[in-house]
Parts: C-alpha cells; sequence; structure tokens
C-alpha cells in the first residue's frame, strides 16, 4: 500500500512535466511483488502505464531489466516506497540538456521519514570540497539517479550477492561509473522523500557486513592523479554519445 | 617610550627589546588578560613559567623548555632564560602553535567590516573588532561573520557552554559534520518539496516534519570519523596502486620481520619495487626498516593516525584491500589483518588473493595456545588462497588438530626460508682450547634461558657466549652468571645475527621449548657454526645426526652437555656434519627454491608472486570457499 504515495507523486511530477513540454514514459517493474503492490499499480493503468512482472529477486538486475526496456532519451529510477518531489522530472531534464557529457543527476536533498527523520544532501562531484575517498566509505548518492539511457545502457548495475558478501547496488553503481569517467552532480533546488522502514533491504545488508561488488574506482582515481588510462577494458563514454545526449 | 623604557626593570626591557614579545598577539592568544585589566608583560612574566603561555608566534616557550634541559632546571621562565643565557648557547627556537585567534583568521570565518557593521557599539568604542570578539564577543554569543552563526551554532548544540563556539567549530565541529550556519537552503528545498506532495502519505501529513526543525539533522555522506581522515591521508600518500600488499604488525628484529622481508624482496625482484607496499599496522615500531629493499614503499598505521582502535585498523584494512585491489595479499602476523581476514574474508577473497605465513603455536603468560593458528585458522582458512609455513612439521600437527578437509589441506604450502650468503672466516679452535659456544636469542620463557644456564654451570669444560635481551629478570641472572663464573660471558643485546662475532664461536646451543623452524639457525648454518638444538616444532627438518646434534629430551641438561662434549673430542666429526649442512642449505634453503615455491604453490591460486597481467578481477573464488582459481585472461 505504500506504492500508492509513490506512484502518485510519480504521476504529479509526470504531469509538472508535461506542462513544461517533456513527454513521459511510465515503466513499472514488479520485482516479486506483493498481490497489494500489484493491484495498488493497476488502479493507475489509467496513466497508461507499462508493467513488467519479474523474478530476479535482486535490484541490480531490475534495473537493467528496466534500462533495456525504456524507450526514451533520459532515465529516472524511482522505488516503491519514495516520493519525488514535483519538480523532480522537469528539473533534472533541464539540467541533463545544459550538459553534454555523460552526467547522473541527483536531487539536491533527501527528506528522509517514516523511522527516520534527516535531511540527507548529496554532494557534487565537481564542488572543490568533494572528496573521493570518502565514497568508499559512505554512498552519497541514493538510487532514484536521472540520466541518459545511454550512460545506463553502457553502465549495468552491478547484481547484488548478500552470501557473497555484496549488496548495496546503487554504491557500486556510483562507484563504477565514476571510474569509467562519469560525473555525479545535483539538480539544484529539488528534493525526494525517502520512506525509511522499520525493516528494510539495507538493513539486511548491513546484517550480512556486506558492502559494494569489486570496481576499480578508487584504482582508477588514483591512475587518473597520473594521467594515467584507466585498467579496465571497457572504454569510457566516447564523443558519440555525448553528440547524442546533446 | 625611552623614558617609559628606563622605567622598567632590566628584564622588561631586555623582553621588549628581543621582539620576542608581541603584546597585540598576546592580547589575542589571552583574552582574559584584557578583561581582567592585566598588564600582557606583567601576566607573561608571573605565568611564564607555568603553564608557559607563549610570548608570541615566534617563541614557543615550551617547546623550549623540553628542548633543553638546562632551561628546564633553572626554573626560570623560557623567554627570560633564552634571552640570558639560551641564545649565546645556539638554543635553537621554534614557532609557538597557533592561537586561537590565529586560528580564527586562518579560517577566514571572521570578518572585521562585517563584525564592525553588525556591531555598531564595537565601532563606536574603536575597539579592534577581533580583539573585541575574543574579549567580549564570542562570550556574548556575537557571530563573527556571515558564514558563522553563534546563535544558532549555540541553539543547536547545547553541548557548548563556555566556550568560544567558533573556535569549537574550527577544532571539532566542522569535522564531526556540524552546521556553522543554519542551513537555509536546505531547509527550504525540503520544505518545498515536502509541501508539494504531503497530502499523499500519511507518515508526511500526520505530524508536521518541520515542527522541530532546528533540531532535525542535515547530513552529507562525506565520512568523518578518525577512520575516515585515516584512509584519506592515507590515500594521498599513494601513487601507485600496487600489485602486492604485505601487512606486518611491525618491521623489527625478530625472525617473522626477516621473513616478511624475503617474501618483500622477492616480489620486488620479480615485479619491481613499485609492485609491493609493506603495511605496518599494530604498532608504530620500524626499527628494522632497513629490511626493505630499495624503493619498496612502506605506509604505518599508526604514523598517519597514532589514536587508530584495534577495529578501526581492522575497518582500515578492509578498505585498503577493497580500495587499491592488489592483486594478492600476504599477512606476516599482524593481528589486525588476522582480524580483518576473519571478519570480512568471505568478501575480500573477491577482491585479492589472501596469503598468511604461520611459524609455529604460541602460549599466553598463563600458559594457555594462543598463537595465529589456534585463534584463526579454521575461520580463516577458507577465505585464504595459501598459507605459508617456514616448516612442514607444523602443517602435519595443525592438519591433525584442526581435521583439515583433503581440499583445504592443499593450501597449506612448506615455504623453507633462504638461508642468508654469509663470508666465514672461523678461527679454528687450538689444540686444548675450550670449546666456545655462542647463545643468542630473545630472553623470553620460549627460548628456556634457564636451561641454557643450567647446561653453563655444570660444564666448566666450554666457554659460553651468551647474546640478547628481553626478561628483565633473566638479564640479571646471566649478568650474575657472567660475574660469578669466568667462562660465562654474558654480552647482552645484539641487532641482528650477521653483526655477532660468529667467527670467534664453534657451536651455536639452542634451547628453545617449542618453534619452527627458526631463521637463526639458517644463520647460525650458513656462518659455519655446529649447530646443537632442542628438536621442538620443525628444526628436525633441518638439524639431525647428520648435519648438527638434535636433542630429543629437550629440557635436560645432561643431554646438551654430552653434545658439546662428542663435538669437543670428534673435531673431524663435527666439520662432517658442517658440510652435509652446507648440501642441505645448497640444496633446499636456496633462492632460487623460495621463489618458485612461492611462485607456484598452492598450485591452484599460483603462490603470492603470481601477479596476472590484467590486475583486477583475475580470479574467482568459489562461494562455498573452496581455493581461489585464477582465471587468465
Amino acid at each position: 500500500m505504500l506504492a500508492k504515495s509513490s506512484i502518485a507523486s510519480l504521476v504529479r511530477s509526470i504531469a509538472h512535466a508535461e506542462q513544461s513540454g517533456f513527454a513521459v514514459e511510465v515503466l513499472v517493474i514488479l520485482d516479486r511483488s506483493e498481490t497489494v503492490t500489484r493491484q495498488v499499480i493497476s488502479d493507475h493503468s489509467s496513466y497508461q502505464f507499462r508493467i513488467v512482472e519479474t523474478d530476479f529477486g535482486d535490484p541490480a538486475r531490475a534495473r537493467n531489466y528496466a534500462i533495456s526496456q525504456a524507450k526514451g532519451k533520459y532515465v529516472a529510477f524511482l522505488d516503491a516506497d519514495d516520493l519525488w518531489g514535483v519538480n523532480w522530472l522537469t528539473q533534472a531534464t533541464l539540467a541533463a540538456q545544459s550538459r553534454h557529457d555523460a552526467v547522473i543527476w541527483h536531487p539536491e536533498v533527501c527528506v528522509y521519514f517514516g523511522s527516520a527523520h534527516h535531511i540527507f544532501v548529496h554532494l557534487d562531484m565537481e564542488e572543490p570540497d568533494f572528496c573521493p575517498s570518502g565514497l568508499m566509505i559512505e554512498n552519497y548518492w541514493t538510487a532514484l539517479s536521472f540520466g541518459a539511457r545511454e550512460v545506463y545502457l553502457q553502465n549495468s548495475y552491478p547484481e547484488t550477492d548478500l552470501k557473497a558478501g555484496f549488496g548495496y547496488e546503487d554504491w557500486a553503481w556510483n562507484m563504477l561509473t565514476i571510474s569509467r569517467g562519469v560525473k555525479h552532480k545535483i539538480v539544484s533546488g529539488t528534493g525526494h522523500a525517502i520512506r525509511r522502514r522499520e525493516q528494510s533491504v539495507s538493513r539486511d545488508t548491513l546484517s550480512v557486513q556486506a558492502g559494494p561488488r569489486p570496481n576499480p574506482y578508487l584504482v582508477a582515481y588514483l591512475q587518473s592523479k597520473q594521467n594515467r588510462p584507466p585498467p579496465i577494458s571497457e572504454a569510457p563514454l566516447d564523443m558519440e554519445l555525448a553528440d547524442d545526449l546533446s | 617610550m625611552i623614558r617609559l623604557l628606563k622605567s622598567m626593570s632590566f628584564t622588561r626591557r631586555r623582553i621588549f627589546a628581543s621582539g620576542l614579545f608581541d603584546v597585540d598577539w598576546y592580547k589575542l592568544a589571552h583574552p582574559y588578560v584584557v578583561r581582567d585589566k592585566i598588564d600582557p608583560l606583567t601576566h607573561f612574566l608571573r605565568h611564564g613559567s607555568r603553564p608557559r603561555p607563549a610570548p608570541s608566534r615566534l617563541f614557543h616557550a615550551g617547546r623550549y623548555l623540553g628542548d633543553s634541559a638546562l632551561a628546564s632546571r633553572s626554573r626560570l621562565n623560557p623567554l627570560v632564560h633564552y634571552l640570558a643565557y639560551g641564545k649565546k648557547l645556539n638554543i635553537p627556537i621554534h614557532q609557538a602553535p597557533a592561537s586561537g585567534a590565529d586560528r580564527i583568521l586562518e579560517s577566514g570565518l571572521f570578518d572585521s567590516n562585517w563584525y564592525l557593521r553588525e556591531n555598531p557599539d564595537v565601532l563606536a568604542n574603536g575597539y579592534p573588532p577581533l580583539l573585541h570578539y575574543m574579549v567580549h564577543g564570542a562570550l556574548e554569543g556575537r557571530s563573527p561573520g556571515p558564514d558563522f552563526d553563534a546563535k544558532w551554532y549555540l541553539h543547536r548544540y547545547p553541548d557548548i557552554v563556555g566556550i568560544n563556539p567558533l573556535l569549537h567549530y574550527i577544532d571539532f565541529g566542522q569535522e564531526e559534520g556540524r552546521t556553522a550556519v543554519r542551513p537555509e537552503r536546505v531547509f527550504s528545498i525540503a520544505r518545498e518539496t515536502i509541501a508539494g506532495i504531503e497530502d499523499l502519505d500519511p507518515d508526511l501529513y500526520a505530524t508536521d516534519y518541520f515542527d522541530d526543525i532546528d533540531h532535525i539533522d542535515v547530513v552529507d555522506g562525506r565520512p568523518r570519523t578518525r577512520m575516515a581522515r585515516a584512509f584519506e591521508k592515507l590515500i594521498a600518500t599513494i601513487d601507485t596502486p600496487p600489485k602486492a600488499i604485505v601487512f606486518l604488525p611491525w618491521l623489527v628484529h625478530g625472525g617473522a620481520d626477516l621473513v616478511a622481508a624475503h617474501a618483500i624482496r622477492a616480489m620486488s625482484d620479480k615485479h619491481g619495487s613499485e609492485s609491493v607496499v609493506a603495511v605496518i599496522c599494530d604498532h608504530d615500531r620500524l626499527e628494522a626498516i632497513h629490511l626493505l629493499p630499495k624503493g619498496v614503499k612502506h605506509l604505518s598505521l599508526l604514523q598517519i593516525e597514532p589514536n587508530l582502535s584495534h577495529v578501526e585498523r581492522i575497518e582500515l584494512i578492509d578498505l585498503i584491500i577493497r580500495g587499491l585491489r592488489p592483486s594478492t595479499v600476504l599477512n606476516v602476523n599482524s593481528r589486525s589483518c588476522w582480524d580483518a581476514i576473519k571478519r570480512y574474508g568471505n568478501r575480500l577473497q573477491n577482491f585479492t588473493r589472501l596469503y598468511a605465513m604461520l611459524f609455529c603455536p604460541d602460549f599466553s603468560v598463563s600458559g594457555r595456545r594462543s598463537g595465529y593458528a589456534d585463534l584463526y585458522l579454521r575461520q580463516c582458512l577458507p577465505f585464504l588462497a595459501g598459507v605459508y609455513f617456514d616448516n612442514s612439521s607444523y602443517i602435519d600437527q595443525l592438519t591433525q588438530q584442526f581435521s583439515v578437509p583433503a581440499e583445504l589441506q592443499s593450501k597449506l604450502v612448506t615455504l623453507y626460508q633462504p638461508a642468508p650468503n654469509v663470508a666465514r672466516n672461523n678461527t679454528s679452535r687450538h689444540g686444548n682450547s675450550r670449546l666456545r659456544v655462542m647463545w643468542a636469542g630473545r630472553l623470553m620463557p620460549q627460548k628456556n634461558v634457564d636451561l641454557l644456564m643450567r647446561i653453563a654451570e655444570q660444564t666448566q669444560q666450554f666457554e659460553f657466549h651468551i647474546w640478547g635481551r628481553g626478561s628483565h629478570a633473566l638479564e640479571l641472572q646471566l649478568s650474575d652468571l657472567s660475574r660469578r663464573i669466568p667462562y660465562i660471558h654474558f654480552h647482552g643485546p645484539f641487532e641482528r645475527f650477521e653483526a655477532l662475532p660468529t667467527s670467534n664461536y664453534d657451536v651455536l646451543l639452542y634451547t628453545s621449548l617449542w618453534d619452527g623452524l627458526p631463521n637463526v639457525l639458517l644463520e647460525a648454518a650458513a656462518a659455519g657454526l655446529t649447530i646443537v638444538a632442542s628438536n621442538v616444532g620443525g628444526i628436525s627438518e633441518l638439524i639431525d645426526g647428520s648435519t648438527g646434534w638434535l636433542v630429543n629430551i629437550s629440557d635436560e641438561a645432561s643431554h646438551y652437555i654430552d653434545a658439546l662434549s662428542e663435538i669437543a673430542m670428534h673435531p673431524a666429526e663435527a666439520q662432517r656434519r658442517i658440510d652435509a649442512m652446507d648440501e642441505r642449505l645448497a640444496a633446499r634453503h636456496n633462492w632460487e627454491r623460495y621463489q618458485r615455491v612461492l611462485t607456484q604453490e598452492p598450485t591452484v591460486s599460483k603462490g603470492f608472486l603470481y601477479v596476472s597481467t590484467n590486475d583486477y578481477g583475475d580470479f574467482k573464488c568459489s562461494p562455498g570457499g573452496n581455493a581461489c582459481q585464477i582465471v587468465d585472461s
């Protein structure tokens, strides 16, 4: 039932974006979802949601699948517990259109509610006080990101495997994308509301002392200090993509 | 001014003339002097000895007294002492630490013009703005500039009482993530965000989220812990990600340190000095840093951040491995690293190949078995790619003790340490002269110094030369023995074995109660000494009836005396065994064999020295914790 609020915030943000002249498609991935969630979503079928049921049991694979199915130029994620600010889609699209390089966008603030009560401020990689080593210790950004679909297509989310000690697909993805030359920035003046439940995936992840999957983030950072090419086989985003994004 | 100077005492005149007393700086550094209307120089002269305030930024009073015992003993005001004596004696002086006012100016958070604009009373009285802030403004809750809101800070953080809030922020609050000004922008965006959606969810509309807005925590992701600071500093010192990291507790003159140095040297020889970094984890002791090959970088966690706790060091080791992703990692006796493998080995085995070295059991003061194998091997072995032992006996013992399954047994590798190349210059014993017996080691219960003393006391046939340090009580006993008995010589500590005058001795006597295959035996053998040793641990793999004298009943003095007597009476047999030992060293304890084993074994993970061309993600460990498999690219 909590998804009801999320969907309502999505509808409101879409309306704002459409008023600004942007077309929006909604793709709902129901990954091993409960019956109640399915019913809540189908109540909004009048908004022409594309609903796909999956059985991944892994947020990373669900995100990657969603990207593969999306058709738009840009992609924005909304998790079922959370709510977008009304102007999110509009402002994020405008910000994305202002840059010609590979950028992932985040809201400026996240208002945590439910079992939490604090405000989380996202960091901007292009600010002078950005601390690269700290991202190894804490995740700087939530999973509700926005960016060109091409960026997501070229950078799949690393799968989680709590048994092997790997969780936090969004954190691992943030590091992976940075190691490949993608910037993470904030959309000024925007916010999300993030629901913290008593029992969440993050807490399961914490309980098994999981961390992000191996990625070349820090090694790439050290090598960039020396102006060396990154060690990964995949090429960073090239100029063709930059042109596509423009 | 001249009249004023003339009216002053000689000491005051001398201080003023020195230029080392800065009245304005002193007032800012000690604002209570102004508040209490005390003459600054009088205050300095009265209190300059204790608690030793600095007279200006140019003179560090405390350090001056610390550097000069003469000045400290004199009980004079340090500046007075310096001007009267220290200057002539060329005692160096140093800059004083930044005062509170200095730190405030350096922070950029004090804005004189803004302060005067916001505080017209200060402007009207012609009070210097910073002095006013230090003397009155801070305690009155006035703000120093637009970027620090004192009222907000004191309201938001009620734990700050009776101290300058700006200094609290500069010294502590900033690092703790406290905010200097009310985060109006964040609150405004948060309010706007919630206003647009709060009607959608009962958790938002049932209560006013911003009811007590000033006490809502505003945080960003940047970690501000001591461990995070240490990690940031550590990363700043690294230019090239290493292919291998060796974790050590310290780097002192010990057997395990030498063993670690061998592995580091082998890696440096094979892949270059930049390929390997030594991380000193548990103690900031680097006495044997010369053991590292030239060009090999070392990092001491406690030098980077002296107050790191054991738990913080475990976290840091986990981060170092996950971040730098070396192809291979070796732990040589670092407890923090063992704990990191125990706690995080399940995931760390996917970031690197983890190796460790084990030598022998160890015992606590109360006699309990508490060596690293006992404490960690069972839990860590599934995550380790291999464990190297300097002897095979201990592998057999542990395999039996823990019923190590066959698939994990393949990870346990005997890695005989290389013997040093020593130029021999042994002086031969003349005719009836006494046999010269050397004993060298730590004066600890493990080494059975009691037995040594019994052997030495029970015979007058031999000359004993005892080297080492350790237990104070044992040192005293040996000194006493040395004074009482002319053929027993206690020489005290030695830095390294190769520095000992081994050419003056005939026999190395080794009396240990438990051991692996101690390096000192390899060094003694390489130096051409006949060896008499207790049969414990892996010693029998080096010393047997053909290469030396192995004493089976290890705590009985008479057996050692019998062996020494046999050597004294049969020098030709002793020489035959030295020759046999030379052959054993050449065959088994050579550098090439050492490198080969360290490159190829355990077979499945290819050994610590193996580094693939693709440094990142070239191996996979099976989820069940079986041995790592190399996947060549």
